[in-house]
């Protein structure tokens, strides 16, 4: 609940009258527009008053009559202040991503004036967008009474935060229109939630001591056939083909595939490139990302694997590889609320360089880095070739911000595509994901390009 | 490189304004050329103002509005040279008013608050004030006239409006 009344003395006249013109108004302060809307009715008149001295007929003379009152008529009257409560009540202030959030919005007029015509638009935090329903109401209230409107947010990543809402009052005849805004502040705290289905995730050939449940090209104790080899002392007796020793007369051993685990580092490329959308309400390459890494985290921790997630952003950000709940509750929260990876972008450069010696310094020595990028300029593509170059074999999951419709866009796309024939050129295995379609059909559908 | 989500006022909304507006205009415009046709060119003009009128409210168009007022306007004009009384002069001039005001009221609520929104009983409310004053100035302009023609020169009175016109502006400044 939050109430604002605005003193008389902080009334500004603003002569102006293109009513798209957007103000950016203070709290407590309200500006004057004349609408200068009865002019029409005033040219009338005079060419009515003229007309009718010429043709000496009196019914047109009267007619102008009308001319004066409306022109006078927007001159007495004067819009109601901006005196106003707004209040609103919001269904669900946690939701999941892309749930619908009702939002319930009751009006008052607080002053002791009539208000002809209040029309009042919401302040709907920018990064979430009307589900249904209009957050704009105009309506007529008497002093003292209530009325509300309810529309409907889809619900996006992040912490929002409602703006203040704008008033705008009419006098009766609409002549002259008072802007104001209401403070009513309310927040949405939406959290991306984990996938529950794990997906087979493409990882790289590994060679690594520890046992885990990941095929390494190496053979030894295991499930699968892998080779047989020439018997050496010490071998395990169940581990001879008897078979073969018994049609031969030699020994032999048979080895089978060896399942390592994998340290994973997911690595969300989130500069202010990665903000880009194809479309201005679409969902931009970051929150794409963040979803792909959501259910790369989910795959891999499930099938025995260390993740750990960081972010290419200015501001330092690091969870280190692991499983487990415990671990899952705060890969959750890193998606979900780490400043680096909010929806409304980072406003500052980010030192690529430094955030990737910073990934050098802190991931395993043979940790797989998996990097989710829309590859929307080079210097990002040449860091994951440094990454792969010093030992951590890396993965590209770039989601597709580019869109087609003008010739610019078309060039930016056709960038994107050699960049990504580049790093496949040099073995680094890039899915290409338009960003759209659900992630785990794009991996069911993905060869795993080189491995 | 491809746009940002935070030119996010680009999405297009839909401005045509309320029903409300749309009804009141028609209707106000209907009475307008039902009065003021008494003559073939003051019928014609009229009659396409009241097609133009609905098509420029309906469409949210300014300025196809104000070229379907224009005509209604016309209208009433032609039909005073043509020496139309004064009491229907003052009905039809009026509906002219109110037909100009509630679509030009439809037309900037769609305008700022798009069609999705609720607005049906500011329309309303401001419709129903225009109305009640058009309907004073209609009845006062009558009795000022009634009892002031008693054979006073048209001149004067012209002189007298005129006076009363600038007036108001001067209120204004």
């Amino acid at each position: 609940m939050s109430f604002s009344s605005i003193p008389a003395a902080a009334t500004r006249s603003a002569d102006v009258t293109d009513e798209a013109a957007e103000f950016e108004i203070e709290p407590g302060t309200v500006v004057d527009r004349r609408t200068r809307r009865w002019y029409a009715v005033t040219v009338f008149a005079l060419l009515a008053l003229g007309a009718g001295v010429l043709t000496r007929e009196s019914g047109l003379l009267l007619t102008s009559a009308f001319g004066i009152a409306f022109a006078g008529y927007g001159q007495v009257t004067s819009p109601p202040p901006v005196e106003v409560s707004v209040e609103r009540s919001i269904s669900d202030d946690a939701p999941d991503t892309d749930d619908t959030v009702a939002v319930t919005v009751a009006v008052r007029n607080e002053s002791d004036r009539t208000m002809p015509d209040l029309r009042l638009v919401d302040g709907v935090p920018p990064k979430m967008t009307v589900a249904e329903g209009s957050p704009c109401l105009a309506t007529a209230l008497r002093p003292g009474e209530e009325t509300t409107f309810a529309y409907s947010l889809r619900a996006r990543r992040g912490r929002h935060e409602f703006e203040p809402t704008t008033i705008l009052t009419r006098d009766a005849s609409g002549a002259t229109e008072r802007r104001g805004t209401v403070d009513a502040p309310d927040t949405v705290d939406c959290e991306a939630s984990l996938p529950s289905q794990s997906v087979a995730f493409p990882l790289r050939s590994q060679t690594t001591r520890h046992t885990g449940r990941f095929p390494a090209d190496t053979g030894g104790p295991g499930v699968e056939f892998y080779a047989t080899r020439e018997y050496r002392p010490g071998d395990p007796l169940n581990r001879v083909d008897w078979n073969r020793t018994a049609r031969t007369g030699d020994l032999t051993t048979v080895q089978y595939r060896v399942e390592r685990s994998v340290s994973v580092v997911l690595v969300v490329d989130a500069r202010q490139p990665a903000y880009a959308a194809p479309a201005p309400q679409a969902r931009t390459a970051l929150d794409a990302a963040v979803d792909a890494a959501g259910h790369a985290y989910v795959s891999l921790t499930d099938a025995g694997h260390d993740v750990g997630l960081t972010a290419l952003s200015p501001t330092e950000c690091w969870l280190s590889p692991g499983n487990g709940d415990e671990h899952r509750v705060r890969a959750r929260e890193f998606l979900s609320t780490e400043p680096a990876l909010s929806p409304s972008g980072p406003g500052a450069e980010t030192n690529l360089y430094a955030a990737v010696q910073r990934i050098r310094r802190r991931a395993p020595t043979d940790a797989q880095i998996v990097v989710f990028s829309p590859l929307t300029d080079d210097r990002v593509a040449g860091s994951a070739i440094r990454l792969d170059a010093n030992g951590h074999r890396t993965t590209v999951i770039s989601p597709d911000p580019t869109a087609d419709d003008s010739v610019g866009h078309r060039l930016a796309g056709v960038r994107r595509s050699l960049r990504i024939a580049d790093l496949r050129q040099r073995d680094i295995p890039v899915v290409d994901w338009d960003g759209t379609e659900p992630f785990p059909h794009v991996l069911a559908r993905w060869d795993g390009g080189s491995r | 490189m491809s746009t940002r989500t935070t030119d996010a006022d680009a999405e297009s909304i839909d401005a045509r304004p309320g029903t409300a507006s749309v009804a009141v205009a028609v209707a106000a415009a209907l009475v307008t050329v039902l009065v003021s046709a008494t003559t073939p060119l003051a019928g014609a003009v009229g009659l396409c103002g009241l097609v133009v009128v609905p098509i420029g409210v309906r469409r949210g168009s300014r300025l196809l509005h104000r070229i379907g007022s224009a005509g209604l306007f016309g209208a009433v004009l032609l039909a005073g040279v043509a020496g139309r009384s004064a009491v229907p002069m003052l009905v039809a001039a009026g509906a002219a008013v109110v037909a100009w005001d509630a679509g030009e009221h439809g037309i900037g609520l769609g305008r700022q608050l798009g069609h999705a929104a609720v607005s049906t009983r500011a329309q309303l409310a401001h419709v129903g004030v225009t109305v009640a004053v058009a309907s004073v100035v209609a009845v006062v302009g009558y009795v000022v006239y009634d009892a002031a023609s008693t054979g006073q020169p048209t001149t004067a009175i012209a002189l007298l409006l005129g006076a009363a016109l600038l007036f108001t502006y001067a209120l204004d400044r």
